[in-house]
């Protein structure tokens, strides 16, 4: 069964590179993660990079899986209380169009998060929807809006980025 | 444009609150301290749990205003105190002058004129905490240092000075008496099994260590595990969304009534977990005195001090831990 997932991987990916352009990219991003907890929600201050290097284009449309490194701030006490600072490490897979003047992509993410002041480890799950504007052929100015599910910080994210790459 | 939009919006949202400590929070302590003096041969005579308990008190007191109420059981006598009054001494139990004097041993209680033992027992504790009233924004720190039952954790205190007999306090008995109390409390333990007191949460999963492995090192050491853990286990929500814990030790582990870590010249005089503990609050272990500051302190952020700063040689016998409930509480 292993054998055949990696053939199929193998095969797909030289298909993708037969009939596709090789599109790697990447972004920076900067914005607001909302964390919903305890019956309350708490705004923080996220910022992240994301890359991809698995990336194939058909025309206006992009597949591509990416890994996202991002941080996240304590938030604002309220009562004395608030969020923890802490890490993600997300692998996404997901597809973008881009004609010259727009660009939309969605992502579904899993992703490792390190709190680490405490030193504990959880998982979590994100779906991305992100507009955007490109400037230029190989750059775009990106809203991607996050949902993440989680057991201990569900949260909502919106950000500002700047992705840069594309077809080569 | 759109990017100054976006930014105001992510500014107002911070502005909505930006109050640390609540100005109307009062803060009680409640410390106790039992050194097992002369128990008739069992239980080995805790030196440092006094000194422990007066450097805390120390310096809890440069956070403002205090409520305090302390338990204390020194040299076969037992005081209770709402103004305790600490000095230093030699070996000898001679006064000192200074605190910072190159022969002191540590803090001893120094009863008032007049003042007679209490001869208070862990339930006189739980009557005295029973009897607060706190209010949504206060705090509560109750701190013990002592014997920790083998292998429940309980808090172990004397029955009175001339019994054979001790008194023990589960982690269970304890916390159902704190989570019945208003406002947020931090529980600071400094003990033998003292782990057991930490609570499952979500992110226990990956802060608990296997039965392969030693419970001897700090989970950032070990990732992989972590993450494999992260992956397939499930655990209930945080029980007590109002209290924060600090253990000396991790589940089935025992803490040293001292340390010689080459940290000080009087780190022989304090717990291991304590000396730590005391650092990560800003107190002047090298003086010994308290240190007032400015700067914001948080559970977590005591804790990360104490785990970056604790010998790792000593993680071997003891890993102090926190409970993971979800939210930090700032202290100061």
């Amino acid at each position: 069964m292993k054998r055949f997932v990696l053939l199929l991987l193998l095969v797909s990916i030289f298909v993708f590179s037969s009939y596709s352009s090789y599109s790697p990219w990447a972004s920076l991003g900067v914005g607001s993660d909302v964390i919903f907890y305890d019956s309350n929600s708490w705004p923080t201050i996220s910022y992240g990079i994301e890359a991809s290097f698995l990336s194939f284009t058909f025309g206006d449309w992009t597949v591509s899986s990416p890994v996202k490194l991002e941080s996240v701030t304590a938030s604002s006490p309220k009562n004395g209380t608030m969020t923890i600072d802490h890490t993600k490490i997300k692998l996404g897979l997901g597809g973008e169009y881009q004609n010259k003047l727009f660009f939309i992509s969605t992502y579904f993410y899993f992703g490792f998060v390190d709190y680490r002041d405490l030193g504990c480890v959880d998982k979590e799950y994100a779906l991305s929807l992100t507009p955007g504007v490109q400037i230029e052929d190989h750059m775009a100015l990106l809203f991607p809006l996050t949902y993440t599910f989680s057991n201990y910080y569900p949260s909502f994210n919106i950000q500002v980025a700047m992705k840069m790459g594309g077809k080569i | 444009m759109i990017i100054v939009l976006i930014l105001s919006l992510i500014l107002s949202l911070f502005s909505c609150s930006n109050e640390v400590i609540p100005k109307d929070r009062e803060i009680y302590i409640v410390t106790v301290a039992d050194d097992f003096y002369n128990y008739n041969g069992n239980g080995r005579k805790l030196d440092n749990v006094v000194t422990d308990q007066a450097a805390l008190y120390m310096q809890f007191q440069t956070f403002g205003d205090i409520h305090i109420q302390s338990y204390i059981s020194q040299d076969g006598k037992r005081y209770t105190s709402s103004s305790p009054l600490y000095v230093p001494v030699d070996k000898e139990r001679n006064e000192l002058e200074r605190n910072d004097d190159e022969n002191f041993k540590s803090f001893m209680y120094k009863p008032k004129n007049g003042e007679e033992e209490s001869g208070w027992r862990i339930y006189d504790v739980m009557e005295y905490l029973g009897s607060l009233n706190l209010g949504e924004n206060d705090l509560l720190i109750f701190s013990y240092s002592g014997h920790g039952e083998k292998p429940s954790g309980a808090l172990m205190t004397k029955a009175s000075q001339t019994s054979a007999e001790w008194d023990s306090l589960s982690p269970e008995e304890l916390l159902e008496r704190i989570s019945t109390l208003g406002g947020k409390k931090l529980v600071i333990l400094d003990s033998c099994y003292s782990g057991i007191y930490i609570p499952s949460s979500p992110l226990s999963s990956s802060d608990v260590f296997s039965s392969e492995e030693k419970e001897d090192r700090w989970i950032g050491k070990s990732y992989p595990k972590a993450m494999k853990d992260a992956l397939q286990e499930k655990r209930d929500k945080y029980p007590y969304s109002d209290i924060w814990i600090l253990s000396s030790t991790g589940r089935g582990q025992e803490a040293s009534d001292s340390l010689d870590g080459g940290d000080g010249p009087f780190q022989l005089s304090y717990g291991a977990f304590t000396y730590y503990l005391l650092k990560a609050l800003g107190y002047d272990t090298d003086r010994n005195e308290a240190v007032e500051a400015d700067s914001s302190l948080t559970v977590y952020s005591i804790y990360s001090y104490v785990r970056k700063h604790f010998p790792d040689y000593e993680t071997q016998i003891q890993t102090p831990r926190v409970s993971n409930g979800g939210l930090d509480l700032a202290i100061r």
